[in-house]
């Protein structure tokens, strides 16, 4: 199968530079569709699924790879070198700007800058870290998921693969929008809210931008200074959005401040 | 609604027992609006009662999120919220509420979104219901769906289940190993492609037992000589059964097979059966060739026996008419007799032996060993007196042999024990003793002896340790192992040179022959 089923990618816009969006937990590269619509007109835009996510091919979702964040930054770097052969600008919301952050570090010749939208690198507390929740939060977060997809059943996953040749972002695929597996979905879960990766931040190369929210319950202010403390080359921009998705609630804000950052030269 | 209101083209007169907003107060679920940063603006009493705050307390300052557990909030933030925004109507997300003194409250929520104007997003609409009850019941559906498939992942059998019309809803991972599936590929796929059936022998494919099941509403039983070809290509003997899925209305409404892989079991099955058979094969050939032989051995001696006779006849003739003419020829002549006798009593002991070796019967009954000796020694009362022999014996058991099988036993024992004794009259003893399921027989004598050499020859076919002296063909020995082998004993002599011989023979307490 090739990267771009395994993954559906899509690829958007004409600009000279490329942006590859990367969503985060819970959710498809559906969520970026306002700030991809606009950003398209400068830039070519790359928009993907996890394997286990969206329109990805569920097939290829394996638990020992995907155990870990590395599975993902390992597909990461093999979608940029698919879709690009210059240095790209990789934006990642939530777990996926932990997922660029160690793709970048692996091979920071391919990418230009990073964006992390809501990036946290750890969200257990631990000592003076407040990261937000505790062990036990999250087996209440696997519960919830559990009391949530009693009515999700493989059944759903051929309404969510056909439709191949569909015109891009159509709106009637917002039926299937966040639509995941239930068991990958718990097992993403866990990988993401139990990752640390605070030993990473110090060798990043690659100059970031962090989009903090003001009141983000997943990823307070307090880690995206923490995060602006160790990432070399990092700029912090506070956002008056509030939540965990300002590209969602917040579009015109959220496309301001990325165009903004890449105008810099 | 009447003709009337309908062309007056106003809303219909509905009766509205209180003001909206002791209807929204009132109503049996709980009611909540949000601004689009998630603060809480609105909400009705049954909701504040339910989480034990006043109606004032819920609208200082607090988000939807802060009245959720931290799981439930975690799922609003990367789930719920998003699906609003994207769908603008989300329903049935089951979230925990968080009371005021604590406790939790299991809920299931409705939301919508106020389409969005000029580009600002709108207020977010919640129903909430209590879910208590509903909830403990979905976490006990999960517990026994974990436990169901615990079970049935751990037991060492293959378990595949099907729908109503044999397609695959669940494997287990004994069941993935033996096919080659996957369940996930295999999922929703017809039994008969996921696991094919054909018979051993001629790989021909056969119907798949569930099917069949399903057909007919029956269990199938175990199917012998069943083979399951898997998806990569294994041939795998198995057992297998299968049994239509019943709801508690009797209704078919899947199936199960249950299988193991037995190919372990049917290769030594098979080798032991080509064991037999070749066992078997050479036990034939065997019986074929000694009847070859004891008819080749009856027919030879026959015809030696006419033309040996002739030339002792004539040879008497010849001593009878001419003795008294052959002068120092005569000697000769009594030699030449003396040796076409002792190659007569040859003839006739390769006879007995070829035809006890033909003689394949079996003895069931029991004898009494008491009375075979004493007829042994009866037939031997001559060479007893002339030789001044003693025979004695112990008090003997029943035994199962043919009697006349024994007597032959007895009397070689106690002939041979005659024939070669020592300087002193002969004293022979017959005994017995318990051994292991087995009489062990005795017979011991102060004869010659015997070399140690040649302890284990004397009991081959027309082996003598003696010369022509000693009376006897050497036969005798061979036809007592025989008999005793056959009936499941061993022969053997323990004996010293000058110091006499002890012959031993065990015989089965209970016939080996069954």
């Amino acid at each position: 199968m090739s990267i771009f089923k395994r993954h559906n990618i899509n690829i958007i816009g004409t600009g000279s530079k490329t942006i590859v969006f990367a969503h985060g937990y819970g959710c498809d590269q559906m969520m970026w569709r306002t700030v991809a619509s606009d950003l398209q007109r400068d830039y070519r835009i790359v928009l993907f699924d996890y394997v286990g996510a969206g329109r990805s091919d569920l097939a290829s979702y394996s638990r020992q790879k995907y155990g870990t964040l590395d599975g993902y930054a390992d597909d990461v770097l093999a979608i940029i070198e698919a879709v690009a052969t210059e240095p790209v600008v990789f934006a990642g919301h939530s777990v996926s700007s932990m997922i660029g952050l160690l793709a970048a570090i692996r091979k920071p010749e391919l990418f230009d800058r990073l964006i992390m939208i809501g990036p946290s690198p750890c969200y257990i507390n631990d000592g003076d870290y407040v990261g937000g929740f505790s062990q036990s939060d999250i087996d209440a977060l696997l519960e919830t998921l559990d009391a949530n997809h009693l009515g999700w059943s493989r059944a759903m996953a051929p309404v969510i693969m056909k439709n191949e040749d569909r015109p891009e972002l159509a709106s009637e695929l917002a039926d299937s929008f966040c639509r995941t597996d239930p068991e990958i979905a718990k097992h993403f879960a866990r990988v993401t809210f139990l990752s640390d990766n605070r030993a990473d931040l110090p060798s990043l190369k690659v100059p970031s931008l962090l989009l903090q929210c003001a009141d983000d319950s997943i990823a307070p202010v307090s880690v995206g200074e923490y995060l602006h403390n160790r990432l070399p080359k990092s700029s912090l921009v506070k956002l008056d959005a509030v939540g965990h998705c300002p590209h969602l609630s917040a579009p015109d804000e959220t496309i301001r401040s990325i165009r903004q950052y890449l105008e810099r030269p | 609604m009447s003709e009337n209101t309908r062309q007056n083209g106003q809303a219909p007169a509905v009766p509205l027992y209180g003001t909206a907003e002791e209807l929204c107060d009132l109503a049996a679920f709980g009611l909540l609006v949000t601004g689009p940063d998630g603060h809480v603006l609105q909400a009705n009493r049954t909701l504040s009662q339910w989480l034990g705050y006043n109606p004032q307390e819920l609208l200082a300052g607090k988000r939807f999120t802060d009245l959720l557990t931290v799981g439930g909030k975690i799922f609003f933030e990367t789930h719920f919220r998003l699906l609003l925004r994207v769908q603008s109507s989300v329903e049935e997300i089951a979230l925990d509420f968080v009371r005021k003194d604590g406790s939790v409250l299991p809920a299931l929520i409705n939301g919508r979104q106020q389409p969005a104007a000029d580009g600002q997003p709108g207020l977010h609409f919640f129903a909430i219901f209590n879910a208590t009850e509903r909830r403990k019941y979905e976490r006990e559906l999960l517990a026994t769906r974990d436990l169901l498939r615990i079970t049935l992942s751990s037991i060492g059998d293959a378990v595949v289940s099907t729908d109503a019309d044999g397609r695959v809803t669940f494997m287990n991972p004994e069941a993935e190993k033996l096919s080659g599936w996957y369940e996930d590929d295999a999922r929703g796929k017809a039994i008969d492609e996921v696991t094919v059936m054909v018979r051993e022998d001629t790989t021909i494919r056969i119907e798949n037992p569930v099917l069949h099941a399903l057909r007919t509403g029956e269990v199938v039983g175990l199917a012998n000589h069943t083979s399951l070809l898997s998806k990569d290509g294994r041939c795998i003997a198995i057992d297998d059964s299968a049994a239509p899925i019943r709801d508690d209305r009797g209704v078919v409404v899947g199936g199960v097979l249950i299988f193991r892989d037995i190919s372990k079991q049917r290769a030594t099955q098979k080798k032991l059966t080509e064991a037999q058979a070749l066992a078997q094969a050479m036990i034939d050939e065997l019986k074929r060739s000694n009847e070859d032989l004891s008819q080749f051995a009856a027919v030879a001696s026959h015809d030696l026996r006419s033309p040996l006779n002739n030339v002792m006849q004539f040879a008497q003739l010849i001593d009878l008419r001419y003795g008294d003419r052959l002068g120092d020829g005569r000697d000769l002549m009594n030699h030449l007799i003396a040796a076409a006798r002792r190659m007569s009593a040859l003839i006739e002991d390769l006879l007995r032996y070829a035809k006890f070796t033909s003689d394949i019967s079996v003895a069931t009954e029991l004898t009494d060993a008491n009375r075979q000796v004493d007829t042994a020694i009866e037939v031997l009362e001559a060479s007893i007196c002339g030789s001044h022999a003693t025979v004695t014996h112990d008090a003997l058991p029943m035994v199962t042999l043919d009697p006349t099988h024994l007597v032959q036993i007895f009397q070689n024992l106690i002939g041979n024990a005659i024939h070669y004794r020592g300087p002193e009259a002969p004293r022979i003893h017959i005994g017995v003793a318990d051994e292991e399921g087995m009489y062990r027989f005795s017979c011991a004598d102060n004869g010659v002896g015997i070399d140690a050499g040649y302890q284990a020859q004397i009991f081959e076919p027309f082996k003598r340790l003696h010369g022509p002296d000693r009376p006897g063909s050497g036969i005798g020995l061979a036809i007592c192992k025989r008999i005793v082998e056959r009936a499941g004993g061993r022969i053997w002599v323990e004996s010293r040179v000058n110091e006499g011989s002890t012959f031993f023979f065990t015989l089965p307490k209970v016939s080996s022959a069954g």
